[in-house]
């Protein structure tokens, strides 16, 4: 019968839609049920999508000393700045790869008399000098020596050729560490003389030295030298923002970018916070970022985590550039535990580039980073000319009528310091630490300001 | 049985169930924090019971409603600080300024204007047996005594209230109107007695048909009329972004228990959503969604309805002013 195999058809026909409709709903029921679950909360996030961290730098490249100074025989005291030849024949061949450092340590609890020193001094005498006193336990790390290498380090002091030793400074004594006089001094010994020898010295990279004179009532900490005379080109920071850089920054900064909003200030800076962080993009590029400081739960933090939290900090905001070391890192003691605030600085021309606090500067507590701050100059560019800066005695005698009395100068050095929220020159500057005062002195001016960053 | 019948009924059935369930998945995700229907009235009995058991009395409609909102972009209005002390003052005031703050004195009145636009305006005392004040005529009688039970003030809702309330306002207004012109868009919000005997009245801006609670005008009214007054108008402009699903009212209200409890008795006499930010001295900035919690201290706490962070917690009168103004009476409000 046509009528029955058409009806037949037909409610095969409507089977199948009926089936297609159940799955269909099947289908959307299950959609749904997944959409329903909402938008992912902050912390959620923020599991989900940690990316995997960057590689962050061996500790050798950021706890780095900024300057070698070799005293050799025949009167002969000469400076290799970081990135000259000179310095990276001597610190890397001759320190690093023959591995003298591996090991030693830790140093005897009494610093050498001044007969032993000066008969060191007598000798070739190597000193690696940090921008900053740095704690013990991170260039201990750094350089994988054993034990407690204290407080602090101003510089390692190798004497590679009469008396093999290898010593830390600390408030201008020397304290020999153990286990070095074993390690084989006889390539640093090498390279060192043949770079102190007249002939080599200006390919090399080496300034003269020279003991300082000092204002009145002023008094130097041994082991202080400073560059004879130097010109350095001019820099000036090149970086310019593209357009919409503060947006960009948002999820780098934020867990959850779709709750930031953003404040426009009068001076062009723009603000973006979720109400407890705050980040503050100045129009250079300059970025202040904070957020509200938990209390302390095991309180406090030592600097080699410190230091650790603030270079993955670093490799997932922006990332470590090459030149990029550690300038100074200081406690901060604060009701309920220890925090630490780390300078960063960066290398230009073999000095250090620096804004008071440190190019960039993080504040470090128990619970994590809780301030950090970053000049925007890379890539900064070298422009006509140079400066020819001011002898280290004459920039002494301008900071003199700021720290009136008695005045140990414990360390003084050539940097390049800048304005970190404004694009402008970076002034080549004399560092000058008195204590525990950094002054910068406009090398070329003569204008002094604090080093001091504030947290 | 039927078949055929049965199989066309289903075939119905799935049809409008499979479009509903579509239509759900085109319109977005459905959360209880962002749908506009927000919670049912037995979330919100459960939570006001939560709320009582912590310390927290909601003598509140807490709203049910959670609209979701976005962000919302304000500007600073370009009118300079000498103009407003002109308005607030009229024309010969005696005006000095020092770090960006303007003080604007003239006869018995004195007006100070922060960078931020921020603009105080006080009655000075009289040196000696009062002076006359143009708007000594429009006082209002003080506000009477209200019942109290322990930790809950109960408002003063007697005829004699409610006329010297709204007496109040309209003194409020008549300052502003004759002073300048009240901000644009503001509209009266509330009013409270205070203290001592005064009534603070509270107008404060609408834009897209919610409240932006930082632009806004308060006047202090007493019986001699007007006594102090601040206004604030940073001005709405856009929204910025999407609307974004928003925390229920009681959620934001849990998230705040504790910080209410600490402050002490609380009591929340008002629940209202809408947007808030600080008075910046900026340029431009945007405002986020808020709940606003009202106690009966007087006190305002803002809740970030995105986060459920608390975005400000301001005393019943804001009190920068008087430090250069002088330090008036005290500013305590009872609930109305």
């Amino acid at each position: 019968m046509p009528d029955n195999a058409e009806k037949r058809r037909w409610e095969d026909a409507k089977s199948a839609v009926l089936a297609l409709l159940v799955v269909l709903s099947l289908v959307l029921s299950f959609g749904l049920w997944w959409s329903a679950a909402g938008p992912l909360k902050g912390e959620e996030l923020w599991k989900q999508e940690t990316p995997s961290l960057p590689p962050l730098p061996d500790w050798s490249r950021v706890v780095v000393p900024t300057r070698l100074l070799v005293h050799a025989s025949g009167d002969r005291h000469l400076l290799f700045s970081m990135g000259s030849d000179g310095y990276r024949e001597i610190w890397e061949g001759g320190c690093l790869r023959t591995g003298l450092l591996d090991g030693v340590g830790p140093p005897v609890t009494q610093p050498l008399r001044d007969a032993e020193v000066r008969a060191l001094e007598g000798g070739m005498l190597l000193e690696a000098r940090f921008a900053t006193p740095l704690p013990g336990s991170l260039v201990a790390r750094a350089y994988r020596m054993r034990g407690d290498v204290g407080d602090s380090v101003e510089a390692l002091v190798f004497t590679p050729e009469r008396w093999p030793y290898i010593a830390i400074r600390r408030a201008g004594q020397l304290y020999p560490l153990e286990g070095a006089a074993e390690r084989d001094f006889r390539l640093l010994a090498q390279i060192v003389s043949r770079l102190a020898s007249p002939g080599v010295m200006a390919p090399q990279g080496a300034i003269p030295l020279v003991s300082p004179a000092l204002p009145e009532g002023w008094e130097a900490s041994p082991g202080l030298w400073v560059p004879k005379a130097a010109t350095v080109p001019r820099l000036v920071a090149g970086f310019v923002p593209p357009p919409g850089y503060g947006h960009t920054l948002v999820g780098q900064f934020f867990a959850d970018p779709t709750v930031v909003r953003r404040i426009e200030e009068r001076d062009g800076a723009t603000i973006f916070t979720d109400g407890r962080s705050g980040l503050r993009v100045y129009p250079s590029g300059a970025l202040e970022y904070n957020t509200p400081r938990p209390p302390p739960a095991r309180g406090g933090i030592g600097a080699e985590a410190a230091l650790s939290v603030a270079l993955s900090f670093l490799a997932t905001h922006g990332g470590i550039p090459s030149d990029m070391l550690l300038w100074g890192c200081w406690p901060v003691r604060e009701e309920g535990g220890q925090a630490w605030a780390l300078g960063m600085g960066l290398a230009a021309h073999g000095l250090v580039v620096l804004a008071p606090g440190g190019a960039v500067s993080l504040a470090v507590g128990d619970q994590g980073l809780y301030g950090y701050r970053a000049a925007a100059w890379l890539p900064w560019q070298e422009t006509a000319g140079s400066h020819r800066i001011m002898p280290a005695q004459e920039a002494l005698v301008r900071l003199a009528p700021r720290h009136p009395g008695r005045v140990l100068v414990e360390d003084m050095y050539l940097a390049y310091v800048g304005n970190p929220v404004v694009a402008g020159e970076l002034r080549p500057t004399w560092v000058v630490r008195t204590g525990a005062a950094l002054w910068a002195v406009d090398a070329v001016t003569g204008k002094v300001q604090s080093l001091e960053g504030r947290w | 049985m039927d078949w055929p019948r049965a199989k066309n009924i289903l075939i119905i059935a799935f049809l409008g169930v499979n479009l509903l369930l579509g239509y759900r998945l085109w319109a977005g995700p459905v959360t209880t924090a962002g749908s506009p229907y927000g919670v049912t009235a037995r979330e919100v009995r459960e939570v006001t019971t939560q709320l009582r058991e912590r310390g927290v009395v909601v003598a509140a409609e807490i709203p049910r409603r959670a609209q979701p909102l976005p962000l919302l972009t304000v500007k600073n209005p370009a009118t300079g600080a000498a103009t407003l002390i002109d308005r607030l003052l009229g024309p010969g005031a005696e005006v000095h300024s020092r770090d960006g703050v303007w003080v604007g004195v003239r006869g018995g009145e004195a007006v100070v204007v922060y960078p931020g636009g921020e603009v105080f305006y006080r009655r000075l005392p009289a040196p000696t047996g009062g002076h006359s004040v143009a708007y000594a005529a429009g006082g209002v009688p003080a506000p009477g005594g209200s019942a109290t039970t322990p930790g809950v003030t109960v408002p003063d809702t007697s005829g004699a209230a409610v006329a010297a309330s709204a007496r109040a306002v309209q003194v409020a207004r008549e300052f502003w109107t004759q002073r300048g012109g009240l901000p644009s868009g503001l509209e009266p919000d509330y009013q409270v007695p205070t203290e001592t005997g005064r009534y603070l009245v509270v107008f404060t801006c609408r834009s897209g048909g919610q409240r932006f609670f930082a632009s806004r005008a308060m006047a202090l009214v007493g019986p001699q009329g007007v006594e102090e007054a601040y206004a604030a108008w940073p001005m709405p402009d856009k929204p910025s972004g999407n609307p974004r699903p928003v925390l229920p009212a009681t959620e934001a209200l849990l998230r705040v228990a504790p910080l209410l409890v600490e402050k002490g008795a609380a009591v929340v006499v008002e629940v209202q959503q809408g947007f808030y930010s600080p008075v910046y001295d900026a340029r431009e900035w945007e405002a986020v969604p808020v709940w606003r919690v009202r106690l009966a201290s007087g006190k305002v706490l803002y809740v970030n309805a995105y986060t459920g962070e608390v975005e400000g917690l301001e005393e019943p009168y804001p009190r920068q002013g008087q430090e250069i103004l002088g330090r008036p009476e005290k500013q305590g409000t009872r609930a109305r």
